[in-house]
């Protein structure tokens, strides 16, 4: 479902710095001033509360304009790499997120 | 007791709690938040102790929150242990940070412990809120029974084949109609994160250890806030108000459209109603039993 591939490396990196601008528009100041994107469960290792991972996703919905899938593995919701390229997946085209 | 102060024990945490040595020199997480009558959140398998914080945004302006972790959850000690334990892990971290009364605020499971503290030591609590009870008035059957399904669905499935099948148990119809994928995708993540497979069938287990002696509930001298949704799958309006009736003192309030966890489902009118309840009980006014309240 998740596929790398589909999404050349340059859109991947793009995607994955979004991910992380919006995280940090809802979780600013619980995050450390490095935070690693690439591997398994690099978001889980933030320690985010239920509370703000879902802040997190439903702000990714409404920037980036996709729709979560219910049947996803945890290994999607847990690690930038992966969520990034779901995400590029279900937008193809990536835009600038909105302020 | 020492009790260690900690600047960056664990990302997650933030750096604003602290490590008690419990009595047998094993460390739990606690955090000691705002002024006033002392409110204790005891956590249970869904919720732990930094989670609390976006749930107490208003109680914490007027009391002072403690929350921890249970030993074995979270960022205490990976140690399991009998189900009692948990009452004197409570009473020796009230020991050590000078608590001579508080509220006890449990969810789910973790209302057993509320209560078994309520009855071993009467005169450190003022009054019991009990979340989402996981006792009954009439017997231990049912709990039981869900505690063995749960426990069948992680040996065989794991966390991830667990929470597939709690989520629509203990969230209301409404949360899980309006939070949609993201709400049930971002919960799982949460669950998985913090719960280990052993570590969920050793605290499962423990929990079928707690009694189910009804005589308990008569035995408590505090004051009783019973607090539900009006769609949990487990706790009803007539099973609370017979607890009521045990227990001699307190009142029941429902929340309505949410499950069976209203402070994430409702959580501003959760934190109105533990309020009231607080307020009532430091000004001398709550009834004997006052009945149910649909909030």
């Amino acid at each position: 479902l998740t596929e790398p591939g589909t999404a050349n490396s340059k859109e991947l990196s793009a995607t994955i710095e979004t991910l992380v601008e919006i995280l940090r528009s809802v979780a600013g100041d619980e995050l450390p001033s490095e935070i690693k994107t690439q591997g398994p469960d690099t978001i889980r290792a933030l320690g985010l509360s239920s509370v703000r991972i879902l802040e997190f996703m439903v702000e990714i919905e409404d920037r980036m304009g996709i729709e979560w899938d219910e049947d996803l593995a945890p290994d999607v919701i847990s690690a930038f790499d992966a969520m990034a390229a779901y995400v590029s997946q279900q937008r193809p085209t990536l835009r600038p997120a909105a302020d | 007791v020492d009790v260690q102060q900690i600047e960056s024990f664990d990302l997650r945490y933030g750096g604003v709690g602290c490590l008690h040595e419990a009595e047998d020199g094993e460390s739990l997480y606690y955090e000691l938040r705002g002024e006033g009558p002392v409110l204790t959140f005891v956590s249970t398998i869904y919720v732990m102790s930094t989670a609390w914080r976006n749930f107490t945004d208003e109680l914490v302006k007027r009391n002072q929150i403690l929350t921890y972790d249970l030993r074995n959850q979270g960022a205490s000690a990976e140690a399991p242990a009998p189900f009692e334990q948990h009452t004197r892990d409570l009473l020796h971290l009230l020991d050590a940070l000078e608590i001579d009364q508080t509220y006890l605020v449990g969810t789910s499971i973790s209302t057993l412990i509320c209560r078994d503290f309520a009855v071993a030591y009467p005169d450190r609590v003022r009054g019991l809120v009990l979340t989402g009870p996981s006792m009954s008035p009439w017997g231990p059957g049912r709990r039981k029974r869900i505690v063995r399904s749960w426990l069948a669905v992680l040996e065989t499935g794991g966390p991830e084949a667990l929470f597939d099948f709690i989520y629509p148990v203990v969230f209301g119809d409404k949360v899980i109609a309006e939070g949609g994928a993201a709400s049930f995708l971002a919960l799982r993540e949460r669950f998985l994160a913090i719960n280990s497979k052993a570590q969920l069938m050793e605290n499962l287990n423990a929990s079928l250890e707690a009694s189910d002696d009804l005589g308990l509930l008569q035995k408590l001298s505090c004051p009783a806030l019973m607090l539900i949704g009006d769609d949990d799958f487990t706790a009803s309006r007539g099973a609370m108000l017979a607890m009521v009736d045990l227990i001699g003192e307190g009142r029941v309030d429902v929340i309505s459209e949410c499950g069976h966890l209203p402070y994430f489902e409702a959580t501003d009118r959760f934190e109105r109603s533990v309020q009231e309840f607080v307020t009532a009980v430091e000004n001398g006014i709550l009834g004997e039993n006052e009945g149910a309240r649909l909030l």
